[in-house]
């Protein structure tokens, strides 16, 4: 799929967008302000989600990332009160921090020019998965025609990945209990009853 | 890509109003400049109505504590928004010296745009009344909803004061949590209309001729307290308790960045009954509509648009009914609500609605065929006395059974707190 008009427009904005805020944030002095553009960084990569189809992707990063692990960092921010760094920016870190940097852009760049060979400008995308019984249907109304992500994503999820995605919940349910447990010791649960 | 969001083309009407049809291509009508109008329209039509529900608030919290209410500007007190809007325009515009001054500047904003870009995918009536139906419908609602605490903790950090910032705790923790229990709740509907988009299950409860309620009178009860908890209105308006905390997040804001929040805080009130509508009062659909109209033609669609605006405000009305009638909860009473009644009631209730659709399947009463339902009288009557004869009392019996001990929300008799509440080691 080559990338035109709109499509092409709105790609290169919000990738734009994303690069930009994800350096602002690491430049942000305050604690705050890098959660907010991380926010930025991650709005604008839902909105690169939507581009090559995958909704139901873009509507769960904003939910679970925004709305949820987020909104608990600034929480977490500002709880503790986290000072404003010192505007000392280059210190011995420096060397070290950009010879990483440099070899991962490397890694990169290599990365992308194998996928990507002969036609660097362009996405990668699939046309949107259709199932052709909803396309015979006409009772179904317009939105089943364009595009059957959300479904399929569940129909995988419940079939083919049911391992890891019970053991993902698993681990959850591991870290909820440890956590209530760090917080609420036996001594505290025999005053509360 | 255009064609991908917008698929309600153009009504005749419109595409052959005259300018229109001899000047612009009709693709570019059907997709840029209908949508277009449909947007300010309801732009117009939603600010508008934002401004005469704080009216329609103080009249009927007058009515409820026998006052008389606004009634000097215009007549009847009819253009006392007016007024309101063009004080809080004229007023001077503040930001505290030792405040983090972005961030002040941009919170209200995000709560805004937060509130008004949820109104997009909303079924405001049949056909073309919808702006656009996306495949993720309820999933986009969920998630630019839950942007707009963000708004709220930013500005209570940002306005660095101690009422401003324990406001909008005390917010960021309150919406989180009910979010849960307002997500868990809406499942329950989803396995009778399989689908996310909102329009589709309006169609899909006009196809089965029900209101979702029907079979979900749990999941409607806990989404309705979820809705008032998640909009911060009394009795669940813990952020901005006045005698505690002044007025929690927007102490330190005035002028139109105050009533950016304010009109944000009322967009919300009307998502969250639109929703509670699409999803559980079947939307634009009312039994009988197509009798009276032919389906698809102009005047259906505007009798489905006054069908859908009618049950929101009703629920609306039944929003500040509650606010006005029931006091504020402790805080403790709140997260307690939250997590060991309405989380476990909505988990309990996607369980037993499981179960009861699978055994509906079993006895053959339900079949469940290219991703509908199709259900027989026999399966109608099977579902709805299930979930009022089992799911509620049992939810209800196991719950109080669960947090029999608990301090604050319990079944038991009440009885008198003791004096001194401080715990002894």
């Amino acid at each position: 799929m080559k990338l035109v008009g709109l499509e092409a427009v709105l790609f290169y904005l919000l990738a734009v967008v994303a690069i930009l805020f994800a350096i602002f944030m690491i430049t942000a002095r305050s604690a705050v302000h890098s959660a907010l553009l991380l926010i930025s960084t991650l709005v604008a990569t839902a909105g690169l989600y939507l581009l090559v189809h995958a909704e139901f992707v873009a509507g769960v990063q904003i939910l679970i990332y925004v709305g949820g692990v987020l909104v608990l960092f600034i929480f977490v921010i500002m709880l503790v009160n986290a000072k404003e760094e010192d505007n000392k920016m280059f210190t011995r870190q420096l060397l070290i921090g950009g010879a990483l940097t440099f070899f991962l852009g490397l890694g990169i760049i290599a990365i992308l020019l194998q996928t990507q060979k002969g036609n660097f400008f362009t996405l990668a995308s699939p046309a949107p998965p259709k199932i052709e019984q909803a396309q015979n249907n006409p009772n179904l109304s317009p939105s089943h025609n364009i595009s059957q992500n959300t479904i399929k994503i569940g129909q995988e999820l419940y079939t083919k990945t049911v391992l890891p995605f019970e053991i993902a919940s698993l681990v959850l349910l591991v870290a909820i209990i440890g956590a209530v447990r760090l917080a609420r010791e036996r001594k505290q649960e025999k005053i509360y009853d | 890509m255009l064609e991908y969001l917008f698929f309600f083309t153009a009504p005749t009407w419109f595409s052959s109003l005259p300018i229109l049809k001899d000047y612009i291509d009709p693709m570019v009508l059907d997709y840029l400049v209908w949508p277009l109008v449909q947007i300010g329209l309801l732009l117009f039509v939603v600010l508008t109505l934002v401004a005469y529900l704080t009216l329609a608030e103080r009249k009927i919290s007058a009515w409820i504590q026998v006052r008389i209410g606004p009634n000097r500007v215009g007549p009847e007190g009819l253009l006392q928004p007016l007024a309101d809007g063009i004080k809080l325009l004229l007023k001077e515009d503040l930001i505290p010296l030792k405040a983090d001054r972005e961030v002040f500047i941009i919170a209200p904003i995000i709560a805004m745009v937060a509130a008004l870009v949820a109104l997009a995918v909303i079924p405001w009536g049949a056909a073309w009344a919808t702006i656009s139906n996306i495949d993720i419908g309820l999933l986009f609602i969920l998630a630019v909803s839950s942007l707009g605490v963000l708004g709220i903790i930013l500005g209570g950090w940002a306005s660095n004061s101690k009422y401003s910032l324990l406001g909008a705790l005390r917010s960021a923790a309150q919406m989180v949590s009910y979010e849960v229990a307002m997500g868990l709740a809406l499942i329950g509907a989803l396995m009778f209309t399989k689908t996310l988009a909102l329009q589709d299950m309006v169609i899909t409860q006009e196809r089965l001729h029900i209101w979702n309620i029907l079979f979900q009178p749990l999941g409607f009860l806990i989404y309705l307290i979820s809705g008032i908890a998640e909009t911060n209105r009394a009795p669940f308006d813990l952020p901005e308790a006045e005698s505690e905390l002044v007025a929690g997040y927007h102490t330190e804001y005035s002028g139109f960045r105050f009533s950016l929040f304010f009109i944000a805080e009322y967009a919300n009130m009307l998502i969250v009954s639109a929703i509670a509508v699409t999803v559980f009062l079947g939307g634009w659909y009312l039994p009988g509509l197509s009798y009276l109209f032919t389906p698809g033609s102009t005047f259906f669609v505007l009798a489905s648009i006054g069908v859908f605006g009618l049950k929101t405000l009703a629920l609306l009305y039944l929003f500040f009914w509650i606010r006005w009638s029931l006091p504020r909860y402790r805080y403790d009473q709140l997260m307690e609500l939250s997590w060991k009644w309405m989380i476990p009631a909505a988990l309990a209730n996607i369980m037993l609605t499981a179960t009861f659709l699978v055994l509906g399947q079993e006895l053959a009463l339900i079949v469940s065929q290219n991703n509908m339902l199709e259900i027989s009288t026999l399966g109608y009557v099977f579902l709805i006395s299930t979930a009022f004869i089992v799911t509620v009392p049992l939810t209800w019996i196991m719950l109080g059974q669960i947090n029999k001990n608990s301090r604050d929300f319990n079944l038991r008799e009440v009885q008198p707190l003791p004096m001194n509440r401080t715990i002894n080691k």
